[in-house]
């Protein structure tokens, strides 16, 4: 019987393989025929007259593919040492009955913690000893010590554990179905044998200690082939014991990687421990010990439990000593003889909390000093700071006013004091200069202050007074990639299907915005749904920077980061609001009819006039059969003006004005708007009457502004290597 | 002490991994126990769990991936495909031979690898490494392939977890082919 179903195996492998080979083949058959013929050339492949028969001329067959193999046998064969290991283990095992598969669940069951540490060194503290060996032999002895001290803190309290609980532990994970109770006798002796395997210290002694322990051949050399060389330690060699040379070429085999830590620490030479590892170590050991001894206190308890029930019952009282108390106990003994607390090591392992998590628009006044990033959260060591720029086009609106200043004032009023930088941006208007920016400009700041930023508390100022914005846009625009910029829109609105006429100042212009945020590190930023994007890019510039000078800011001491990922504040309900003419538009300083926007210069009589005049949406209500009340849900400057003006949720408004007419609702409107406006209105017609007031306080804000800006400069000179006064 | 949690985070990972691994090694035991038919299927599964660990874990990509970009670099697309080429024809050729040869010598192979087993696991390994011996051919050419996807799609950016999978289905032929038996 178990002939046919071989062969059948057999014949389903052979279909299989022929499948993946014809896949495989199949596409150099159909690659272009000038790829065969600079093989033929090349000397790789003979064609027969038939274009099919391949005859190999073995020196000369696949000239790549050797050099492939000279680089790839021995990381291969270091692979796979730890599995011939376990071969080797199964030869000798082999001649007693059942042995095998002992030899297999007790290194299945010893590689569990092993596996785990194994691979979370490999793949965490690898790099990191990596990055800090070029910063020194100290950095380089400290990771190199902490890396060690938290294998072995790992490591060994698992091996106490097995070595301890090694007949519990096999019997409640083995011991149902065809594993009887009978045979799983030798299991655990086993596993506990393995044990020492576990801490990759490799400690000679104590195999050797257990090896006199050994009555049989077969079991001496399964402790030799496991205990002297645990699987994984192969990954562990972080640490090699004399410099290896590289394989052949530049590239490496091993990791693929040239930075391959490995290489950098053969430079260094050997492990290299520091005090602290030197007093904590021997105290990490003694907690093991403890917890072993205590394990076995307990064990000596539940004994007759063992004895009397089952396997379930087992389960559960292997469960609780071996999993709560025992690394409870463990923890506890760390702390008391001071090696950690166990408070510090919670605080490790806790994750900080996301970026997004913290609130956006919620301001906390938080003081932090400014350059002084910790190693524990870059993003939390920046002082917060808001920035905000507006271009002096034309008017502000009330769009402008919902969006962003009533939010700037909201944030405002919570922020510390100075911690706010305002800027109009007079300079760039998204590439163009015209002389009348200066009259538009002149008019802007006034507009801001009506709106209720207090100039003395926070900073007003023309970004054309700080130089330094322009200084960080170049250095920007080297670190922006071009396919960054490309995928800006606005760009692609603006300059529309003249792109090749646009300027290069309307093309780099996001550039100059994230300088103008970066300038001052602001870690927040008032934007509307257009300027995200910009906001991105921001974002972008500002993490790229952060890498590609990473060792630079390192060494001049700014941490790990020197500019922070500015978080936009986005607004509440009235983000978007809507053109008065069409309600699909946004309401914008730029389009052409005055009717389209209430400005905040309006006038009373102008407001009113203008959101009578405002278009409604009577065809969406009148769809639907039921009234103007529909005409709130709909898509219409309606909506957007009543739920954002009253500041009222949605509902409510549509409760209180469900079934009235058009005409009601906007005499609301048009009451509310006037309270609100009326007296930003006047005090915007106070201060540009007023043209002494405007210039001292831009000159106090521009200078108050330089003070941030030329600090953050003389920094990023240092960083990139610029040469500075 | 982020290092600290990094270790937690990546070591949590892998222990859920390595949990769920031993849950199956719990059914193999709780299926197999400890006897005739599992000595030979763990034998052999020795045997396929070398390859696996050899060429499906990441150190042929290791060798290979840097290897192609270079020449990718130096020779251009043309160059680097026909170095997959013969990466491929090589990896199937060797592969290929030592399928065949587990297959023809199984019983010498078995002998050499279980020198103890007597008449019965003998039989019983020899034709489960039978059963097992094309997946040799195949994890070469899929770890090629794979490293060759890895080059050209995101280069060097590991991808392990089809060599499991693949070694799943092969261990889980000789499996239910010895439960048959």
């Amino acid at each position: 019987m178990t002939q046919p179903s071989a062969v059948g195996a057999i014949l389903a492998y052979a279909i299989l393989l022929a499948g993946i080979v014809a896949a495989g083949r199949d596409r150099s058959r159909l690659s272009a025929p000038a790829a065969i013929h600079r093989q033929r050339r090349n000397g790789g492949y003979r064609f027969a007259a038939g274009g099919t028969a391949l005859v190999p001329r073995l020196h000369s067959l696949f000239p790549d593919a050797r050099r492939f193999f000279v680089l790839a046998v021995p990381g291969l064969v270091a692979a796979g040492i730890p599995q011939l290991k376990l071969i080797a283990g199964a030869m000798v095992a082999s001649s007693s009955q059942a042995a095998v598969s002992w030899l297999y669940y007790a290194n299945r069951l010893y590689e569990l913690p092993l596996g785990v540490i194994s691979i979370a060194i490999a793949s965490v503290l690898v790099p990191a000893i990596a990055a800090s060996v070029r910063s020194g032999t100290a950095a380089s002895a400290a990771a190199q010590s902490r890396g060690f001290e938290i294998a072995i803190g790992l490591a060994l309290p698992s091996a106490v554990g097995f070595a301890v609980l090694a007949e519990p532990i096999a019997a409640a994970l083995f011991e149902r179905g065809a594993f009887g109770r009978a045979i799983p006798q030798r299991s655990p002796r086993r596993s506990r044998r393995s044990a020492p395997a576990c801490p990759a210290t490799r400690s000679r002694r104590y195999s050797a200690r257990c090896r006199s322990r050994m009555r049989t051949r077969a079991r001496r050399c399964l402790l030799r082939s496991s205990g002297l060389r645990p699987p994984s330690s192969d990954r562990l060699r972080c640490f090699p014991l004399r410099p290896r040379r590289r394989g052949g070429g530049d590239c490496d085999f091993r990791l693929g990687r040239r930075d391959d830590p490995r290489h950098d620490l053969a430079a260094t030479g050997w492990l290299r421990l520091d005090r602290d590892a030197a007093r904590r170590l021997p105290r990490i050991v003694l907690a093991a010990v403890v917890m072993g001894l205590s394990i076995f206190a307990v064990l000596a308890l539940l004994a007759p439990l063992f004895n009397a029930s089952g396997s379930l019952a087992r389960m559960a009282a292997l469960a609780r000593p071996g999993r709560d108390r025992a690394w409870r106990l463990y923890l506890a003994s760390l702390e008391v003889l001071g090696v950690a607390r166990m408070r510090d090591l919670l605080a490790a392992v806790r994750k900080p909390r996301p970026r997004s998590e913290r609130s956006s628009c919620a301001l906390r006044p938080r003081v932090m000093p400014c350059g002084g990033a910790t190693d524990e959260d870059p993003g939390m060591a920046f002082k917060e700071r808001v920035f905000s720029g507006v271009q002096p086009t034309g008017n502000l609106h009330l769009g402008n006013y919902l969006g962003a200043h009533r939010e700037i004032r909201r944030a405002a009023g919570q922020a510390t004091t100075a911690s706010i930088a305002w800027s109009i941006c007079t300079r760039s208007r998204c590439g163009r200069i015209r002389p009348s920016c200066r009259r538009r400009s002149a008019r802007s700041p006034p507009r801001f202050i009506a709106c209720g930023i207090d100039p003395k508390k926070h900073i007003v100022f023309n970004q054309s007074q700080v130089a330094e914005h322009a200084e960080l846009a170049w250095v920007f625009n080297c670190v922006a990639r071009l396919g960054w910029l490309n995928r800006m829109t606005q760009f692609k609105e603006k300059a529309g299907k003249d792109r090749e006429n646009a300027s290069v100042g309307l093309y780099a212009y996001p550039t100059l915005m994230a300088a103008d945020i970066l300038v001052y590190r602001a870690t927040h930023v008032p934007v509307g749904e257009d300027q995200k994007q910009h906001l991105e890019l921001s974002r972008d510039i500002a993490q790229k920077f952060n890498n590609d000078f990473a060792e630079s800011i390192q060494a001049h001491g700014y941490g790990d980061a020197f500019f922070p990922q500015p978080e936009p504040l986005i607004q509440g309900p009235a983000t978007r609001v809507m053109s008065l003419r069409d309600g699909s538009k946004k309401m914008s300083k730029s389009d052409a009819s005055d009717q389209s926007r209430i400005n905040l210069t309006d006038d009373a009589d102008a407001i009113a006039h203008k959101i009578r005049r405002a278009k409604t949406d009577p065809g969406a209500a009148a769809e639907r059969g039921e009234g103007p009340r529909a005409a709130t849900r709909g898509r219409q400057p309606g909506r957007h003006l009543r739920g954002a003006r009253r500041r009222r949720a949605r509902r409510r408004c549509c409760r209180e004005f469900g079934g009235a007419q058009f005409s009601t609702f906007k005499a609301a409107l048009v009451d509310l708007a006037v309270a609100k406006l009326g007296p930003i209105n006047a005090e915007m017609k106070r201060l540009v009457a007023d043209p002494v007031y405007i210039d001292p306080v831009l000159a106090d804000g521009a200078a108050r502004a330089q003070v941030i800006a030329a600090e953050t400069m003389k920094a990023v000179k240092d960083i990139v290597g610029f040469v500075r006064r | 002490m982020s290092l600290a949690r990094d270790v937690t985070t990546v070591g949590s990972a892998t222990l859920g991994s390595r949990l769920l691994g031993f849950a199956r090694d719990m059914g193999i035991a709780a299926l197999l126990g400890a006897g005739v038919f599992s000595d030979a299927f763990f034998a052999v599964l020795q045997i396929t769990n070398f390859f696996r660990r050899l060429l499906a874990e990441g150190a042929l990509n290791a060798a290979f991936v840097p290897l192609w970009l270079r020449i990718k670099q130096i020779e251009g697309r043309a160059g680097a495909y026909r170095f997959f080429q013969q990466v491929f024809d090589a990896m199937l050729l060797v592969g290929g031979v030592l399928a065949a040869g587990a297959l023809w010598f199984a019983p010498a192979l078995i002998g050499l690898l279980a020198p103890g087993f007597d008449g019965e696991r003998h039989a019983l390994a020899t034709e489960y490494l039978r059963i097992v011996a094309p997946y040799l051919a195949l994890t070469g050419i899929v770890a090629v392939l794979a490293a060759a996807l890895n080059a050209a799609g995101s280069h060097g950016r590991g991808r392990p977890g089809h060599g499991g999978l693949q070694r799943g289905a092969a261990a889980w032929r000789s499996h239910g082919s010895q439960a048959s038996a």
